[in-house]
């Protein structure tokens, strides 16, 4: 059996860290030496009970002071920031729409009163009344029905 | 922050990427070190001032996180001389106070509890523990290689030392780390038959 492996080389070995021919010679040697073997996974035992220990995400409360020293946003990023439709922007943007809407109708529309002209209204009296159509007087003494019936008979 | 230090890309969402990834991984590396979570937070701040104002001094064509760790490193170390410094006393001396009996009752001992809510494994709390116990330079190799991923090249230039020396501290403290967490688990075995 050849010289047992040096502790130092051994333990490159199970990193990974040692030449191609080196590390077939290593395995040649463990394939006969017990101790070395031994020793071998015993170190790569420790080695993965290391590697499997977890990694923790920096803090909340640390992150936010880093972030806060170190993460000035520019005017730039600042203003894009502005401009950007966010879940605040969209609902604003509706208002405004709308007020901008009811700007518009309440500035267009006339404050005048509507003018309507009688004149149809003041022809259509007169012609009726001329066709003795219009009672008058006392509209329960008046002989309506007669004049109606008069009426019908003429225009037919 | 040097790979990103106009103002126009720090607001930028790739920016912000690289602070969480920079962040996180040095926030992993400090929470090993101090064993302490609230240690470690104030450790990456630190770091991260320092590598702010030392920022013209950054290589580019190193990665961000691993510069980073290397200033986290070199102020653990640093408030490590500190503390040994300021807290040396010799156990043989005379207590403060004639009611206590000795220096070991006043001292605290390793703060271990401010981690434990957040170990979600066995395994993780052991492995943790046992870290704690191995001297700073194993514990250094062992958490960059085997626990941050990073090559024998980068850990040298993390702990300013050659790559044959970050292989011979691996070694050590893989093989001290086995021994420690042997005993942890026939302790905890002990206790749990008791």
């Amino acid at each position: 059996m050849t010289e047992h492996i040096d502790a130092i080389q051994l333990s490159r070995y199970v990193d990974g860290e040692i030449p191609r021919d080196a590390q077939d010679a290593v395995e040649q040697h463990l394939l006969d030496c017990v101790l070395c073997a031994e020793q071998m996974q015993g170190l790569r035992d420790t080695k993965l009970r290391l590697v499997s220990m977890p990694h923790h995400v920096a803090p909340a409360e640390l992150m936010r002071k880093l972030k806060g020293r170190y993460m000035k946003p520019s005017w730039s990023h600042r203003i894009r920031i502005w401009f950007t439709p966010s879940q605040v922007w969209k609902p604003v943007g509706a208002l405004a729409a709308v007020a901008a809407a009811m700007a518009l109708w309440v500035l267009t529309a006339s404050h005048e009163p509507d003018v309507v002209s009688l004149a149809p209204l003041v022809a259509a009296h007169s012609r009726y009344e001329a066709e003795s159509l219009v009672p008058s007087g006392d509209i329960l003494s008046s002989d309506y029905s007669a004049q109606l019936a008069a009426y019908h008979a003429q225009i037919r | 922050m040097a790979e990103k230090n106009s103002s126009e890309q720090s607001g930028s969402p790739d920016y912000e990427t690289l602070l969480q990834r920079c962040a996180d991984k040095a926030y992993n590396f400090a929470l090993r070190l101090s064993g302490n979570s609230v240690e470690a937070q104030d450790m990456v701040q630190e770091a991260f001032a320092r590598a702010f104002e030392h920022r013209n001094k950054y290589d580019p064509s190193r990665p961000l996180d691993a510069w980073i760790n290397k200033i986290l490193f070199n102020l653990y170390i640093d408030a490590q001389r500190r503390y040994e410094k300021r807290h040396s006393v010799s156990l043989d001396s005379p207590p403060p106070t004639e009611n206590d009996s000795s220096w070991s009752d006043i001292l605290p001992g390793p703060d271990r509890e401010p981690i434990d809510f957040m170990m979600k494994s066995e395994n993780e709390k052991i492995v943790h523990e046992a870290l704690q116990t191995l001297p700073l330079h194993y514990r250094t190799a062992v958490t960059l290689f085997d626990i941050e991923g990073r090559s024998y090249e980068e850990i040298g230039k993390i702990m300013g030392c050659g790559i044959g020396t970050v292989s011979s501290r691996l070694h050590q403290g893989r093989l001290l780390l086995k021994k420690v967490i042997s005993k942890l688990e026939k302790h905890g075995e002990v206790a749990r038959r008791d």
